[in-house]
């Protein structure tokens, strides 16, 4: 490099850092200032990936709440309805409570941490294989909270299969019979097997987060 | 979220079977929820779907006159997960009807040749407002709102809105090669 | 086509295994349906359409199941039948065994009368019509 160049360029740095002096910006050093001007730069890395983590704090299809009891056999979870939940708007118009469905959702997800509990979070997936005789006694309305007590039945060669049943508050509101797949995506695909880990390390984040806030003597009896 | 589960009747034969389509997308946000790295569409919500083909087939059985809510899951079957880009097909055919409810059996496919089997669903409906436990309901049906009556009022017009003036659309063979 | 009153058990227990999710073994010939074997309001209705599909019969709604007794006075006071709600439920329900339920025709207890004889006694008399 010649020394012409070495000039034009110095002047160039010091001519930036005075430009932003100017302006009242802290002084900048020079790795700094590359750091910035530089779009492959670590700031920017850093945005880029919480986009993608975004989601993580924003769990919109949680479908539990609250973890009562768990045991290696046994989970007892809640789910809380508030009127805040977009889809009461239209399930029903004038009359909104909890979709049957969204109960058999809060089954399957009590009877996935029921999984990863008993396995130390060893498979990614946790999906419903087999939902049998569920049947709806009692609606949940907004205010109260459905309450799932799933048992594990039996262990099987691809999961497990549960017997739960729920209650609307007090009130027995349904009982189930689930059959849960209990896998990672790599068992089936190969190529798929990176996946697993990083599914993992999202469910671990996510069971923090569900007992997040808790103290020994939970005060809230339910 | 809204909660509608289906987009289109492809098949409507009344008090008889029925056909929706649902398309997966990316940009619905809950399927980055629970498995983020790979979304798949929660099978509680493959239920829904099925639900709510069926749940207006019954509706329409009977003018919907009844509020139709669904009551039991006899069984449902997953054999494959689905995902974004997929399009959901739900064939869904009336058992029985009676006063109290109906029974209902159906098929879930991925569309595609030949299709792909995604699930077997057996669901049974009541009519709430003749169950015996003597609860009352309000009286205006809001089961059955405008965000379904519609799906079955645009099945019946089966035609695509064109842009431009009069003749055919044109075939996409036609504009591959331009 | 006349069945067995043994042909017809073996169907029925089939029946509420499937519409319950019980064991084979839970449903004995005095096992109570709802009591016993679990079954909801909905379950009722399952099990009427499968009987239907079984037996290729038709069970009209209110026929398995005595309807609307609750609530008319003359049959049902302070929770109990009446002589003549005790008199128009055996009319209804001839097939159930009402020797228990006299004694105490509480309406909370009508349930018990609703058993597997008393379905497996239902379906022979619409089956085995005699000529």
């Amino acid at each position: 490099m010649n020394a012409n160049r070495i000039v034009s360029v110095s002047s160039f740095f010091i001519g930036i850092s005075s430009f932003i002096r100017g302006f009242g910006f802290r002084r900048l050093d020079f790795p700094q200032a590359l750091r910035l001007a530089n779009p492959a730069s670590h700031r920017y890395k850093r945005i880029l990936e919480d986009r993608r983590e975004e989601h993580h704090n924003s769990v919109k299809f949680n479908l539990i709440d609250h973890i009562e009891l768990l045991s290696d056999q046994r989970i007892v979870a809640v789910k809380f309805v508030s009127l805040a939940e977009e889809y009461l708007a239209d399930h029903f118009p004038t009359f909104p409570v909890l979709p049957g469905v969204m109960m058999l959702e809060a089954i399957t997800q009590a009877a996935g941490w029921l999984m990863h509990h008993r396995t130390g979070f060893a498979k990614s997936m946790a999906v419903l294989k087999e939902a049998k005789n569920v049947k709806y006694g009692q609606f949940v309305a907004p205010g109260n909270y459905l309450k799932v007590d799933v048992e594990l039945a039996k262990l099987t060669e691809t999961g497990a299969t549960f017997k739960a049943s729920g209650f609307a508050g007090a009130d027995p509101a349904l009982q189930a019979r689930v059959e849960l797949s209990y896998f990672n995506l790599g068992d089936k695909q190969p190529e798929l097997a990176e996946l697993d880990g990083r599914l993992i390390e999202h469910h671990r984040m996510r069971w923090t987060v569900l007992n997040a806030g808790r103290t020994p003597s939970d005060a809230v009896a339910i | 979220m809204r909660w509608i589960w289906i987009d289109k009747f492809i098949e409507f034969t009344p008090r008889t079977s029925a056909t929706a389509v649902k398309c997966v997308t990316l940009a619905e946000e809950h399927l980055h929820d629970l498995y983020p790295a790979f979304p798949i569409v929660p099978h509680s919500l493959i239920v829904e779907g099925m639900a709510q083909t069926a749940g207006i087939l019954v509706g329409e059985a009977r003018q919907f006159k009844e509020k139709v809510i669904l009551a039991k899951i006899g069984r449902a079957t997953f054999h494959r997960l689905v995902r974004p880009g997929d399009t959901i097909v739900y064939k869904a055919k009336i058992d029985q009807l009676a006063d109290h409810g109906a029974s209902i059996s159906g098929v879930v496919e991925i569309a595609g040749d030949p299709p792909n089997i995604v699930a077997e669903i057996e669901l049974m409906f009541s009519h709430i407002d003749q169950n015996i436990s003597g609860v009352k309901f309000p009286e205006h049906n809001f089961v059955f709102t405008e965000q379904f009556t519609e799906l079955l009022k645009t099945y019946r017009v089966s035609a695509p809105v064109m842009l431009s003036e009069g003749g055919t659309p044109p075939k996409s063979k036609d504009l591959a090669g331009a | 086509m006349a069945l067995s009153r043994d042909e017809i058990y073996k169907k029925v227990q089939g029946v509420l295994v499937d519409a319950l999710s019980v064991d084979e073994e839970e449903v004995t010939p005095t096992a109570v349906i709802r009591d016993d074997l679990g079954a909801e309001s909905i379950d009722f209705l399952d099990i009427s359409f499968r009987l239907e599909k079984a037996f290729n019969i038709k069970i009209p709604s209110g026929e398995m199941m005595p309807e609307n007794l609750a609530s008319d006075p003359t049959l049902v006071q302070n929770g109990r039948l009446t002589d003549a709600g005790l008199t128009e439920l055996k009319k209804r329900m001839p097939f159930s065994d009402f020797t228990e339920f006299e004694k105490d025709p509480e309406v909370e207890k009508m349930s018990k009368l609703f058993t597997v004889n008393m379905l497996v006694n239902f379906i022979e008399s619409k089956v085995n019509i005699p000529a």
